[in-house]
């Protein structure tokens, strides 16, 4: 048995979060808290999803995991407010979702019936870059309309986000004082915005962003959220380029 | 306990194991050995029968050469959108593996994107799909992938073009007898060759066809014998009294036996219905019947509108509906029958047939649907039953033959007295075309004999054997030439 209660936000951002890679995903409960990650159907993305226990305002959960239809749990996040208290329990093969006098109930799904779950991949990336999300959200938003990919580059001047249209061109940098954290290592690849747009709808101004960068090789975008009440991870593999 | 399909248990992980003719294998081997080596190539469109191997060898390859698999088949929609995003995202990207791995196409780790029945792809709900398929292969895909059909010229000519075909044929018998050898003697079944051979020919080159008839014989046995097999078709019959069996005795979901069966889910409906009353009684049997008139309306709904995935609804309405209406378990034997509606509907097929020929007639000279002339037949009955000229103004307004009266009156004499009656007077329809068009053509083909020329002569000699026949015809006709026309004002006199 789940019973939980965490603000509205937090359900919010994890139903976003997921939703952007897959219809249904495995949560599991653990005494540190609620861990879900999974693989998008295309098998180009990885989202990890965790939010502690601290960041819940009461928890208690057996372990368990329960599968879920992210989807309807998406929509019916929308209609609850970021403040408000949400108790989200779990009985049996129920789920109940409690948000001011409504109380909105949902069949789970057998989690083996779900995807099976990925390993986190061990990555070597050497750049690490650390900045503000909704800086990282408002260029990924422009370049949106200009392409359908970016290229992430990072040297010892700086970390650039660069995207080219037909006849236009974006170019993002920010210097080291710029930038909350960087280790000046060169790095460079390139990588489809449909999946980055996504991923940055969670994103706000002052939430901390943390890129670690390769070249030709898989991105890890990490996102603190929620006044850092939860952690959403992005792995995303780079377009194949001649 | 879910039994698994030997279908997939057996379906092969490498290429080896594969069943294709040589070229077919050593050609796919070059394609995705060109693949690895970094050389992008044409889609392969693997094209064939059911059940020779296509999925399978898309499968193998992956399988052999350690590529992920990302896969689209024909129960997933497949519209223009979900192309763009699963197919076109996963063409132009690297890979991030189910495990969790990043597979690099520079280190030869590949992703192969498996179409299964793209021929399917026409459906409403997959608008759009084909084209959205064409635009991504004409981009260059940086990933293998393999499109799947059972007829390739269902599909645009432009999206075969844009790939290798390979086509693949029946497979030969004695190669499913090898395969399904093999099964057998991994399964520890004791086989008689003579049995597998019949399995072999009965599937008609199928091979998933012989490894589930296969699979159904052997059910619960360790020796196959030739009777085995001669009783297969018997065996299909029997099954539908197993699984009525489950239904109507026990609560255990029998939804998936219904799925296995080899009857489609409108056919199955009719043996439950049958069956019922024997087995239920009093408020059981109403609510049993409740649920499976809901199962009849998922398949109304699957005839309109051609949408098969409703199947499953009406399967689980008749098998675990049907099944939960039940207080407690049935217990005893009961003999159920054959449902005697398809015979019922053999029998009365030609009295429906002429009913039906009777209301187009009203329906086309009342200007009215089929379905509203049915309320017509009684009103055209007692018509048809008042004085002679009453009746014989009706049954000529309407155009009536003579098996149409004796249908409509259940007597023949008096149908043929009325036909006499509408031929003396000549009665007709004042607007039937055919009379006029008649007419015009008998004056029409005299005038000309009146003054015959040599040349005439020789078509005529010609058209003789024509012409006699047409005589006859037209004696029958030159009887009738006082005619009166009929019209709908003479009932209004």
């Amino acid at each position: 048995m789940i019973d939980v209660i965490v603000t509205g936000d937090v359900l919010k951002t994890i139903a976003k979060a997921l939703v952007a890679l897959v219809s249904e995903a495995r949560f599991h409960f653990k005494d540190e808290g609620m861990h879900s990650r999974a693989v998008d159907p295309a098998n180009v993305a990885m989202v990890i999803v965790d939010v502690p226990s601290e960041s819940f305002e009461a928890y208690s959960a057996e372990e368990d995991v329960i599968g879920v239809d992210v989807n309807r749990i998406y929509d019916i996040s929308k209609t609850i407010k970021s403040k408000e208290l949400v108790e989200i329990k779990v009985e049996e093969s129920t789920m109940t979702i409690k948000f001011g006098s409504v109380q909105y109930s949902v069949q789970l799904i057998d989690p083996s019936a779900i995807r099976k779950e990925p390993k986190v991949p061990n990555l070597e990336l050497p750049a690490k870059i650390v900045m503000d999300a909704g800086e990282f959200k408002k260029v990924i938003q422009a370049a949106d309309k200009i392409s359908d990919h970016v290229v992430f580059r990072s040297d010892d001047t700086g970390f650039y986000i660069e995207a080219e249209g037909d006849v236009d061109k974006i170019e993002f940098h920010m210097s080291e004082s710029e930038l909350i954290e960087f280790n000046k290592a060169s790095a460079r690849s390139m990588f489809s915005v449909e999946y980055l747009k996504e991923f940055v709808k969670i994103a706000g101004s002052g939430d901390i962003l943390t890129i670690y960068l390769g070249t030709n090789y898989p991105v890890r975008l990490i996102f603190d959220v929620c006044d850092g009440k939860a952690k959403v991870e992005y792995i995303l593999a780079p377009r194949i380029e001649e | 306990m879910e039994r698994e399909l030997w279908v997939e248990k057996y379906r092969p992980k490498k290429l080896e194991e594969v069943i294709a003719s040589k070229e077919v294998l050593e050609k796919v081997k070059l394609w995705a050995k060109k693949w690895e080596m970094g050389k992008p190539q044409k889609p392969l469109l693997l094209a064939g029968p059911p059940g020779v191997g296509k999925t399978s060898l898309a499968h193998a390859i992956a399988g052999s050469f350690g590529w992920e698999v990302v896969e689209l088949n024909a129960s997933d929609q497949r519209n223009w959108q979900i192309i763009y995003r699963i197919v076109g995202e996963s063409a132009f990207n690297e890979t991030i593996s189910d495990e969790g791995e990043f597979y690099s196409t520079k280190e030869g780790k590949l992703k192969l994107i498996i179409l299964d029945e793209v021929d399917n792809i026409h459906k409403k709900e997959d608008f759009g799909g084909e084209g959205a398929l064409i635009k991504l292969i004409k981009r260059g895909p940086k990933q293998p992938m393999i499109l799947t059909a059972n007829d390739p010229y269902n599909l645009s000519a432009e999206l075969r073009n844009l790939c290798e075909m390979i086509q693949f044929k029946r497979l030969d018998k004695r190669r499913i007898v090898a395969v399904l050898e093999r099964i057998c003697s991994k399964e520890g079944i004791k086989a008689d060759k003579k049995a597998l051979e019949a399995i072999a020919s009965n599937a008609g080159g199928d091979l998933r066809a012989a490894i589930n008839d296969l699979q159904a014989i052997a059910e619960g046995k360790k020796e196959i014998r030739v009777e085995d097999v001669v009783t297969a078709k018997r065996v299909k019959e029997l099954d539908v009294f197993t699984v009525m069996m489950k239904i109507f005795k026990t609560k255990i979901p029998a939804y998936n036996d219904v799925m296995l069966l080899d009857e489609s889910p409108e056919d199955f409906i009719v043996w439950i219905d049958e069956n019922l009353p024997l087995e239920y009684k009093g408020e059981e049997l109403e609510e049993a019947y409740d649920y499976l008139s809901r199962a009849d309306i998922f398949l109304g709904r699957v005839r309109r509108r051609q949408f098969y995935r409703l199947w499953r609804y009406a399967t689980y309405l008749m098998s675990c509906g049907v099944q939960q209406a039940k207080k407690d378990a049935k217990k005893g034997f009961t003999r159920y029958r054959r449902p005697i509606i398809w015979q019922m509907l053999f029998q009365t097929k030609s009295k429906r047939e002429r009913l039906k020929a009777i209301l187009t007639k009203i329906g086309k000279y009342s200007h009215m649907s089929r379905r509203k002339a049915l309320e017509m037949i009684p009103f055209i009955k007692i018509l048809l039953n008042q004085s002679l000229e009453i009746a014989a103004n009706v049954a000529a307004f309407y155009n009536f033959s003579l098996d149409d009266l004796e249908f409509l009156l259940q007597d023949r004499k008096r149908a043929e007295e009325i036909l006499n009656y509408v031929r003396e007077k000549g009665l007709h329809r004042v607007e039937d075309e055919e009379f006029y068009l008649r007419q015009f053509k008998e004056t029409k083909q005299e005038e000309p004999k009146k003054e015959e020329s040599l040349v005439e002569k020789e078509i005529d000699n010609k058209k003789t054997e024509k012409s006699e026949s047409d005589k006859k015809t037209k004696d029958k006709r030159k009887s009738k030439k006082a005619v009166s026309d009929v019209t709908l004002d003479k009932f209004f006199e």
